[in-house]
């Protein structure tokens, strides 16, 4: 079996809110990821999916666990692990003055592609997500739709072995949605490890390898489509969610 | 290029080019000033040219008192008539219930001395004006008065021309200008630095977190020091185009006649002016960007961070106007104060007084004081509760938020030590003492420990030490005090009195009469305790993370030095600070530290109190002290005590 190339062990997040007290928004998950394989996260808002993609992406510090990214450790580690991976969510916005050429020229040599390289790599990213006829154009002037395919781009722009992607459709119409996520798909196919999040069980069915069911911050089952049918006895992902979800309230 | 350097352009490019495509960033920061600062002068001008024609042209209302009205009215008669024409004020005589009254007059009931009452009528400079019209006649009468006198009593000669007093100002114009324009430089620059650069810095932080682009780039493999570096570099970058291209508007209006010549325009620069100038105002850039870049940093909305940048400008303008009190003197202690130590520094650069060695600690205290801000802001892009809205419960308390708070405590502390001394210089030293080192530093670290909920034993040091570890500070107090003394007096020529501010100090307790243990008491036990509790204590656990062990005794040391408030001071306690850091360090205790120092102290006092304090030791003196100091620091090496591997 390939090595895991995203390993979670124990993983625990808890937050002071106010008016909330103490919150355990993630509770001790663990999973792994492997190159080739689409990780879905499926869970309710609030059920911690983004938290722990956050963490992933170390923009949060874990209260307690260890997590690591082809190797890096996410505490000691993290700019490498910031390195390793690409990171898409609904608060990750694009500069809304900079064209997508200019974007993905930004990501790429931040990211500390060689510069002789990044020029061949923006206009292949530019070719692969359409856009050639708007890479002039400043991205605040786009549809939504053209910026998810930038932010996208954005995301692999420095060819990352790892895909973080939380909720990447919200808020983007049937056929953008649908084009997003055929180039997920595309990006699977290329060997990425790619842990992926949504509320959205048709996403899920459609998309994800394996499916983890988060809910208030704990994993509740983590398998394939099948095994999980197999194990509630149930068909619909929807019902399958739901069973597990009942099932843990009790 | 190194990689890293090569990001850092990529990073200063981007945002520059971001700001230059914002319209909005444009014309406030390079049109506007282009308009503003000559407007503004051409404006005053304009207006106080009027006023002086109107002022001219005025007739001012006086009434006098009826029963004097015969006296006054021909002193008044005889005063306007001597005053030269353009001294004399138009005065038209009215009731004293009429409203156009501006002043009136009457004379005192016991002697016969003339009082000018105020009238206001809602124009304060107008009645300012009757007066000083009224005070000049009444004046010129009275002096005529007295010549004729002493003329009728047979005075030789012109009684008019007797001791003259003319007036000759030995300053040259060039420093008259510099001292002229040294007083408001500063402040203008400070205004306009923060109103330049607030735009850049709010959008850059503040605003990124706003529109979740922040977040993007956090998660890139760029290093979150060098993300806020490159916005510092650019906020600093506009900043300083802002001041200059208000600077060179104005100049060139001027030049171009458009403005009225600037009255400072005689002065005169050296090139070293100029070197001090650029580095004095280069450093003030740098700090005041940080200073907007760590509010923008540090709020957690743009709206926020906008009322931030209010509280931050009135509080630079503040400091900035430090140029403006003529009474405040240069000194070491304003050396420390960030954007003051600016303002006075370029105020004596430019009336020629410059001094080099506070010219240096001024430019490398804001330096620092940036870089810290800079460090404040990194930490801050960390802060969840600012990327996310939300706290770890793991940071609210504890060590690490003890560590967290304590650069931010001692700062505070530092200011409010130095304010007590500059509003209170008088007050009883027992007071200061009591207030400062038990006050702010011992009940100050101890709340902070008790709020964060760290034991005191840890936070003060306070473990049982190898016994040995004595014997080093019993070889060692001699030999610093030797070397500690040595430096002092080496250091005398350069930087002050410091025998005799001692004297003055020691002064204070003997003056008093105080029984000797008393003196040991202020002088020795509550400092050897207090400071070592909360330096070697507090401050080196406080630091623990930041620093590795040499780097804290160090920065530790001159921060001991700085809390001392005089410069004449700040070398030698700082050297003591490193003797007493690394004796805390080796022994893995406070305790020896504040055997040291208490003893050092009570031996200074003793060596003062029979008058010997001024004697100057013989080189052999010095080189055994030497081998004093090394033979006690390889005491506690030998018998070294590290509980904490970081400290090992």
């Amino acid at each position: 079996m390939t090595a895991a190339a995203v390993a979670v062990e124990r993983l625990r997040k808890t937050f002071e809110e106010a008016g909330r007290g103490t919150v355990v928004a993630v509770d001790e998950v663990s999973f792994e990821c492997r190159p080739g394989e689409v990780l879905g996260l499926l869970g309710v808002n609030g059920a911690g999916k983004t938290t722990t993609l956050r963490m992933l992406s170390t923009v949060l510090r874990p209260t307690s666990g260890s997590a690591t990214i082809l190797g890096h450790d996410l505490v000691r580690a993290p700019a490498s692990v910031r390195a390793s991976i690409g990171f898409l969510s609904a608060s990750t916005a694009l500069y809304g003055r900079l064209t997508p050429a200019e974007t993905l020229r930004f990501f790429a040599e931040v990211n500390g592609v060689p510069r002789a390289e990044v020029n061949a790599r923006v206009d292949k990213l530019l070719h692969r997500f359409e856009l050639e006829a708007v890479k002039h154009t400043q991205v605040e002037k786009l549809s939504s739709g053209m910026r998810q395919r930038v932010s996208i781009a954005r995301t692999i722009v420095h060819d990352p072995r790892v895909l973080i992607i939380d909720e990447p459709t919200v808020g983007l119409d049937v056929l953008a949605a649908a084009s997003l996520l055929e180039a997920i798909s595309g990006l699977r196919d290329e060997g990425k490890a790619i842990l992926f999040s949504t509320h959205i069980m048709s996403e899920a069915e459609k998309l994800c390898d394996r499916i983890a069911i988060l809910n208030e911050g704990k994993i509740l089952a983590c398998a394939t489509l099948a095994e999980h049918r197999a194990s509630v006895g149930l068909h619909y992902l929807e019902d399958v969610f739901l069973s597990y979800v009942r099932e843990a309230k009790r | 290029m190194t990689a890293r350097l090569r990001r850092l352009a990529v990073l200063v490019g981007f945002e520059l080019r971001g700001l230059l495509r914002d319209r909005k960033t444009v014309v406030l920061t390079v049109l506007l000033p282009l308009l503003v600062m000559p407007l503004l002068v051409f404006g005053t001008r304009k207006l106080e040219a009027q006023r002086d024609e109107e002022d001219r042209a005025r007739v001012f209302g006086y009434a006098i008192d009826e029963r004097d009205a015969a006296w006054i009215a021909q002193a008044l008669a005889e005063g306007l008539r001597a005053l030269p024409e353009l001294e004399r004020p138009q005065l038209r005589e009215v009731s004293r219930d009429d409203p156009t009254m501006d002043v009136s007059v009457a004379v005192g009931r016991d002697s016969e001395v003339a009082t000018i009452e105020l009238a206001y009528h809602g124009n304060v400079h107008q009645s300012r004006l009757a007066m000083e019209g009224m005070s000049r006649a009444l004046a010129a009468a009275r002096k005529g008065r007295v010549v004729a006198a002493l003329h009728d009593a047979g005075f030789p000669g012109d009684p008019a021309t007797f001791v003259v007093v003319t007036e000759r100002d030995v300053a040259s114009a060039i420093h008259r200008a510099g001292a002229r324009l040294g007083t408001w430089l500063t402040p203008v620059l400070v205004m306009m630095l923060m109103f330049g650069g607030q735009l850049a810095a709010l959008d850059t932080l503040a605003g990124e977190r706003e529109r979740g682009t922040l977040e993007t780039l956090l998660t890139t493999a760029v290093d979150r020091g060098d993300v806020v570096l490159g916005k510092w570099l650019t906020v600093f970058v506009v900043a300083l185009i802002n001041a200059s291209m208000s600077f060179l508007s104005l100049w060139a209006y001027a030049r171009w006649g458009a403005v009225e010549s600037l009255p400072d325009a005689s002065i005169a620069l050296t090139p070293s002016m100029w070197v001090w100038l650029a580095l004095l105002c280069g450093a003030l850039a740098w700090l005041v960007s940080a200073v907007l870049l760590a509010v923008s940093g540090t709020a957690r909305t743009y709206k926020e961070a906008q009322l931030y940048v209010g509280v931050a400008t009135l509080a630079l303008a503040m400091l900035g106007a430090a140029s403006l009190l003529g009474s405040l003197r240069w000194q070491l202690a304003f050396a420390f104060l960030p954007v003051a130590n600016v303002s006075l520094a370029v105020r004596e650069v430019l009336a020629g007084r410059p001094d080099a060695l506070l010219l240096v600690v001024t430019i490398a205290v804001d330096l620092a004081v940036g870089g810290a801000l800079a460090r404040w802001v990194v930490r801050a892009l960390h802060e969840e509760r600012l990327i996310v809205g939300t706290v770890d419960v793991g940071t609210l308390r504890g060590e690490a938020a003890l560590r967290r708070a304590t650069p931010a405590w001692v700062a505070g502390t530092w200011a409010i030590f130095m304010l007590g001394a500059l509003l209170w210089p008088g007050l009883d030293l027992r007071l200061q003492l009591l207030f400062n080192l038990v006050g702010l530093m011992l009940a100050g670290s101890l709340i902070l420990a008790l709020r964060q909920r760290v034991a005191l034993r840890e936070l003060w040091g306070l473990r049982w030490p190898n016994p040995w570890a004595f014997l080093g500070v019993v070889l060692g107090v001699p030999s610093g005090l030797v070397l500690v003394g040595g430096l002092a007096r080496l250091l005398e020529p350069y930087v002050g009195m410091p025998t005799r501010m001692q004297t003055e100090l020691e002064a204070l307790f003997l003056g008093a009469d105080l029984p000797l243990w008393q003196q040991l008491l202020w002088m020795a036990v509550l400092p050897g305790v207090c400071e070592e509790l909360y330096f070697r204590g507090f401050l080196m656990f406080g630091l623990r993370d930041r620093l590795r062990p040499v780097a804290r005794c160090l920065v530790v040391a001159a921060i001991f030095g700085a809390f001392h408030l005089m410069l004449s001071r700040l070398l030698p306690t700082a050297t003591l600070g490193v003797f007493l850091g690394a004796t805390r360090l080796l022994a893995g205790s406070t305790i020896p530290a504040i055997a040291w120092h208490a003893l050092h102290n009570g031996a200074a006092l003793g060596l003062s109190s029979v008058g010997d304090e001024s004697v100057t030791f013989p080189a052999w003196a010095y080189a055994i002290a030497v081998v004093g100091l090394v033979t006690a620091f390889a005491v506690l090496w030998r018998f070294r005590q590290s509980v904490d591997p970081k400290e090992s």
